[in-house]
């Protein structure tokens, strides 16, 4: 899978990897156990400090997406726990997009398009 | 020089100033985008690409009549200061028309409005797992090469009969040691550098994981074949070095060895850049696009500034190999020693040209000869000479040891005649030597011409009586 980091985005670093690894989980481009790389080997290639890498994988551990142990370092959860629910985060989050599609003309069915291909 | 410098040009120039600039990774140190193949962008590129190529190919053609030219001038010391001048101004030329290329094309994105995306990118399937170096293979090289060093070691030391000539004739030089550390010097950098390439930034190519881990693979492994070929080439010519010095005892023979491997050297090097533009090729032919838009931050299209980058080496935008990041700590020590390399190899221009153009000088003061040359004087105190003999140069056999040795002065320790720890302070094309024998020392003095030296000796006996 393929991280594009935006260096001048208003979305720090660490949360643009920890958002890409989530997106890649989701898509299936990371399978689960997959082996990701080292914090070092990432920083290295993004050409970003191994701190900010170590910061995504925290986030990414404490949310169970991933796991991390010494000697394996990281990889994608086997089975992520389905709570089967919006975080109340995320449900801020749509509301948000929503609120700004529909500023911007975007009509219900438009937007369940988007849905559906995102989804898919 | 010529085994080095000709090839070195005619390569840059066929990597800078491509034919077809349309199959290539970079235009000028400038990312080669799909923008820039429509037909008006195509036809503006291949006007400035057909003019720069040209302004190269004069300027290439130039400085090869030139460097043959160069056999032609007259004496080694003249030869060797212009060559080295010769060889800085021929890498500086050879780039300018690259240099107003880069400058060129960076305005012409600039006026077509490309903008840096600032996207930097990373493949989870290649960072920190994809090598291609054999690293047995590469040890055991080098495990070779450090038990020619020991063997050279043990001969300099006397342990080994074998290399006894050798010891008597330079006594304790160190000699042997010296030359195959000379080779195997090169072993230790390559093994340096071939673990740090190997570890170095994977590049991301295409979207498709596959293609960026197979193309990082091979790319690494050209790398590691040309570090594994290289210390084995330095451990033959210091195997050989061992081999013939104990037969043949001529420093004539070791220049020969020298060019020779230099141009083994030079045959792998342009082996390892070819196959490299292969692959680049082939990999810019069959992969989609994914652009790292860096080209803000190459200066000149040649030397790589960026405060944000954390990398230490980059891959070298023009050439093949690997450079590195100016804005980096390291980096910056390392362009101030390669500064400061150069700074010395002017000054040591001056030095070489003041030894070889400044006249001998030797005289007597107060019952002293006083042999004086720039730096170094040798007094020999008239009361501790022993013996007194002149003769023909043509008659010794001088082996330096260490010390000068150049067309119009040898001074230093030199081995003469199979006497080791000899000091000569003469002037070659005097073809006349006295010999002073001390108590403690044997010197072989001579003045600037044959008569003057002969003046020189007749005095010298008036005052010994």
């Amino acid at each position: 899978m393929v991280i594009k980091i935006n260096e001048y985005s208003d979305v720090p670093i660490y949360m643009q990897i920890r958002n890409q690894i989530v997106m890649g989980i989701s898509s299936g481009e990371l399978k689960p156990n997959e082996q990701l790389p080292t914090v070092r080997a990432l920083a290295l290639d993004i050409g970003i400090n191994t701190m900010t890498v170590s910061k995504s994988y925290q986030i990414l551990k404490s949310e169970g997406y991933i796991l991390t142990d010494r000697k394996n370092g990281a990889r994608v959860r086997p089975e992520i726990k389905q709570s089967g629910e919006l975080s109340e985060e995320n449900k801020n989050e749509l509301k948000r997009i929503i609120s700004e599609a529909k500023i911007s003309g975007i009509d219900k069915t438009s937007f369940k398009k988007y849905i559906d291909e995102y989804w898919s | 020089m010529f085994i080095c410098i000709v090839p070195v040009t005619v390569f840059m120039y066929f990597n800078m100033y491509p034919i077809n600039w349309k199959n290539k990774k970079r235009i000028y140190g400038v990312a080669n985008r799909s923008e820039y193949k429509g037909d008006k962008e195509s036809a503006f590129i291949d006007i400035l690409n057909k003019t720069h190529r040209k302004q190269a190919t004069i300027i290439m053609v130039a400085l090869v009549i030139i460097s043959v030219a160069l056999f032609f001038v007259p004496t080694f010391i003249l030869k060797t200061i212009i060559w080295t001048i010769f060889a800085f101004i021929d890498l500086f030329v050879i780039t300018i028309p690259y240099v107003l290329g880069n400058s060129e094309m960076k305005r012409f994105k600039k006026n077509h409005g490309i903008i840096s995306d600032n996207l930097l990118y990373a493949d989870t399937k290649t960072s920190g797992c994809v090598h291609g170096l054999n690293i047995p293979m590469l040890v055991i090289a080098n495990i070779i090469g450090a038990v020619i060093l020991l063997i050279s070691i043990l001969a300099d030391a006397g342990m080994l009969p074998i290399f006894n000539s050798i010891n008597n004739l330079y006594g304790d030089a160190h000699v042997i040691t010296i030359l195959t550390a000379t080779f195997l010097f090169t072993n230790v950098l390559f093994l340096l550098i071939a673990f740090i390439v190997d570890n170095s930034k994977n590049e991301v190519i295409s979207e498709n994981s596959d293609i960026n881990v197979n193309y990082n693979r091979a790319k690494k492994k050209v790398f590691a074949d040309y570090s594994i070929a290289i210390t084995w080439i330095d451990n033959i010519a210091a195997l050989i070095t061992l081999i013939v010095l104990p037969i043949l005892h001529s420093e004539i023979l070791i220049l020969v060895l020298l060019g020779i491997y230099l141009a083994f050297t030079m045959i792998g090097t342009i082996v390892y850049a070819i196959k490299r533009m292969k692959l680049d090729e082939r990999y810019e032919k069959n992969t989609d696009e994914i652009i790292t838009d860096d080209d803000d931050y190459w200066i000149l299209g040649m030397f790589y500034y960026n405060p944000r980058d954390k990398r230490l080496n980059i891959e070298k935008r023009v050439g093949v190999g690997y450079s590195v990041n100016l804005a980096h700590p390291v980096g910056m020590m390392i362009s101030a020693m390669g500064i400061l390399s150069i700074i010395a190899s002017i000054l040591a221009l001056i030095w070489i040209g003041m030894m070889a153009y400044t006249p001998i000088n030797v005289y007597t003061e107060n019952n002293t000869i006083i042999c004086h040359h720039l730096w170094d004087e040798y007094k020999i105190e008239s009361s501790n000479i022993v013996e007194i003999e002149s003769g023909e140069l043509s008659d010794i056999k001088a082996i330096r040891t260490a010390g000068t040795g150049l067309e119009n002065v040898a001074k230093g320790t030199f081995s003469v005649n199979g006497e080791a720890g000899c000091k000569l302070f003469l002037n070659p094309q005097s073809g006349k030597y006295i010999k002073i024998v001390t108590n403690d020392k044997t010197y072989y003095i001579s003045d600037n011409t044959a008569d003057e030296t002969e003046e020189l000796y007749r005095f010298l006996l008036s005052i010994l009586g």
